[in-house]
């Protein structure tokens, strides 16, 4: 981002309601995740068979023990949903990182170049796209075994190609720029101009890509675990899946973690929403999970 | 144009290979010996040197590749170890559930996500554009399969408006009844698709509305539009002719993207609301670690992908004659 880029940021920010709740929520959320061992709250994985599903604290019967209520296990609802929200944000986070990382450089690579090695990279993402995303990942997870690391390589190597053909069309027009072409001319080797001149001007969409990309992330993530893949770990999937069979009698098994999914991926994309802005209104965005 | 068709048709088929390779890899990759897995826990040494001639595991790799390639062509899927029948059956017969929640899911999508988008670019910041951003927030923000248990405990369960989960008359069967005389097999197959297909849809919906939006405000503001305005022409013609054609090719090219996320959703939405397609078959086979069945599922899936591409593809020559004309 340009220093003007970033007033714009900043002078939007204090006119943008939304934006800054969303900062606040996703802050205090990274806080929770953070702090979560050090909080004065029950392990999360504790059951208490004599106290399963207790309401929250301010339906009869709720305890102050326990503000969020119990699961089927009789485990503190609340410590859960704090704990948990650890899986979510490393998901979401790393997954996306190593996108960028990788769809960046193969992205940049490729269509720079042009000519065989572009048609034959696109090609391939093209046979990544047609298999659905979580398809992919459900088989890696139950042929190789569950692991978050590969949960998080499964998530962001798939996530490469949307990072990839953002940036392409994107490096097809700058490359054509008279900057290119004038620093080309006064004798640049071509790495240096891939990296210094085309590359910072490609580098709008591919942070509100980010910004989207981290709570799409989140989203698997959760339908992942919600499908039993990654039952090891306390996540706000595996606690919504748990639940299904408490719906009528206990409605707050389900309630809370999702409300947490939910609150977060939307204070994510209300950024994203707010970066776009920043930057450009006509920024082409493409994802495709 | 016939270029740009064989070119598309080429690379769907290439596509489809390579999702072949993917699936053939599964197998090789999964710890332990394919053989044994297949011959059963109770299996002597000999049942699986026998199971690893029958399947042609003895033979080399790239020549195994080839057989399974030749077999898939053949309608050969070959045999799913839980059941113990041909795999390919047992798909189609789960195939056409998943058809109709997809393609209803897509239906629903189109008919609302485009007007809505239009009607909120219309006047942007205005009320419509306003209550729209903040719904089509909400939608892309929602994780499907909690949006699928909320709206069980609310319609179903609280008040007893639909069934919790399954599935009623087949869809296709419900629309002949309909023609027929039998309103009320339409009304079976419909009282069960419609929280499967809200919630499926959910996220395209909100999605595909937002990038409406973008796009239609994005071609109010140029020149040609401008230049119709001044000329006289009515609004409607304005809109149709000038902005929403040229606003539509970013959305079909979106919309070819996010087929094989409706489909991949599709496997966690069957989950939720115990729909007897291919998405919940794919699950169910894996977990159970039957992989020819869920190698099948798998093709077959991409295969349905690949196809709804192609028709996107396809779509272009319609909406852009500068495809039509290269």
């Amino acid at each position: 981002m340009t220093s003007r880029e970033w007033q714009k940021a900043i002078s939007l920010l204090r006119v943008h309601r939304l934006a800054q709740v969303s900062i606040v929520i996703l802050v205090v959320v990274v806080l929770l995740a953070l702090t979560a061992p050090v909080l004065p709250l029950p392990n999360p994985r504790d059951q208490d068979l004599g106290n399963v599903l207790l309401p929250p604290i301010w339906e009869r019967g709720g305890t102050p023990a326990h503000p969020f209520g119990t699961d089927f296990l009789g485990r503190d609802m609340l410590s859960r949903v704090v704990w948990g929200s650890q899986i979510s944000l490393l998901v979401g986070f790393s997954a996306t990182a190593l996108a960028a990382l990788i769809g960046v450089s193969v992205g940049l690579a490729a269509s720079y170049r042009g000519g065989l090695v572009d048609e034959v990279t696109m090609r391939i993402f093209d046979t990544i796209l047609s298999i659905p995303g979580i398809l992919i990942a459900i088989a890696v997870l139950t042929v190789l075994g569950q692991s978050l690391l590969l949960l998080i390589v499964v998530l962001g190597f798939r996530s490469t190609v949307s990072y990839a053909r953002t940036l392409r069309s994107r490096v097809l027009s700058v490359k054509e720029e008279q900057y290119v072409k004038a620093a080309r001319a006064v004798g640049v080797r071509e790495p240096v101009i891939m990296i210094r001149h085309v590359l910072p001007n490609c580098l709008a969409p591919i942070i509100v890509l980010t910004t989207i990309y981290i709570g799409v992330m989140i989203l698997i993530e959760a339908g992942l675990s919600f499908l039993g893949l990654t039952r090891l770990h306390v996540s706000w999937g595996v606690m919504v899946a748990e639940s299904r069979d408490y719906l009528a009698t206990a409605w707050w098994t389900a309630t809370f973690p999702g409300l947490f999914i939910f609150l977060t991926v939307l204070s994510i994309n209300i950024l994203g929403d707010f970066f776009r802005d920043v930057f450009d209104p006509r920024l082409q965005v493409r994802t495709g999970v | 144009m016939t270029r740009y068709i064989a070119r598309r048709l080429g690379n769907a088929l290439l596509v489809m290979l390579a999702v072949t390779l993917l699936t053939f890899s599964l197998l090789h990759l999964s710890p332990g010996d394919p053989a044994a897995l297949m011959a059963g826990e109770f299996a002597t040494a000999q049942d699986i040197t026998r199971m690893s001639e029958k399947l042609g595991l003895d033979k080399p790799l790239p020549q195994q590749y080839a057989i399974y390639v030749l077999n898939l062509v053949q309608g050969d899927f070959g045999k799913s170890i839980v059941y113990g029948t041909p795999a390919l059956p047992l798909i189609q017969q789960r195939l056409p559930a998943t058809l109709e929640l997809t393609l209803l899911a897509t239906l629903l999508t189109l008919a609302i996500a485009i007007p809505f988008g239009v009607i909120m670019a219309v006047k942007p910041r205005g009320l419509a554009d306003y209550v729209g951003a903040l719904v089509t927030l909400f939608g892309v923000s929602i994780p499907s399969f909690w949006l699928g248990i909320v709206l069980i405990l609310i319609v179903s369960v609280d008040l007893r408006l639909l069934p919790t989960s399954g599935r009623g008359t087949p869809l296709v069967d419900g629309l002949v009844g309909l023609v027929s005389g039998h309103p009320d097999r339409l009304a079976s197959s419909l009282r069960y698709l419609v929280l499967p297909t809200v919630t499926l849809s959910a996220f395209q919906l909100a999605f595909i509305a937002r990038l409406t939006r973008s796009s239609v405000l994005e071609e109010l503001g140029r020149t040609f539009v401008r230049a119709a305005r001044a000329r006289g022409l009515p609004n409607s013609l304005v809109m149709t002719k000038h902005v929403l054609r040229n606003a539509l090719m970013p959305i079909v090219t979106v919309l070819g993207i996010e087929i094989g996320g409706l489909v991949g959703g599709a496997v966690i939405v069957e989950t939720v609301f115990g729909w007897p397609g291919v998405g919940q078959l794919v699950f169910q086979s894996i977990s159970r670690r039957d992989y020819p069945l869920a190698q099948g599922a798998i093709v077959m899936i991409s295969g349905f992908v690949v196809a709804l591409t192609l028709l996107v593809d396809l779509a272009y020559l319609r909406l852009d004659p500068r495809v039509r004309l290269s």
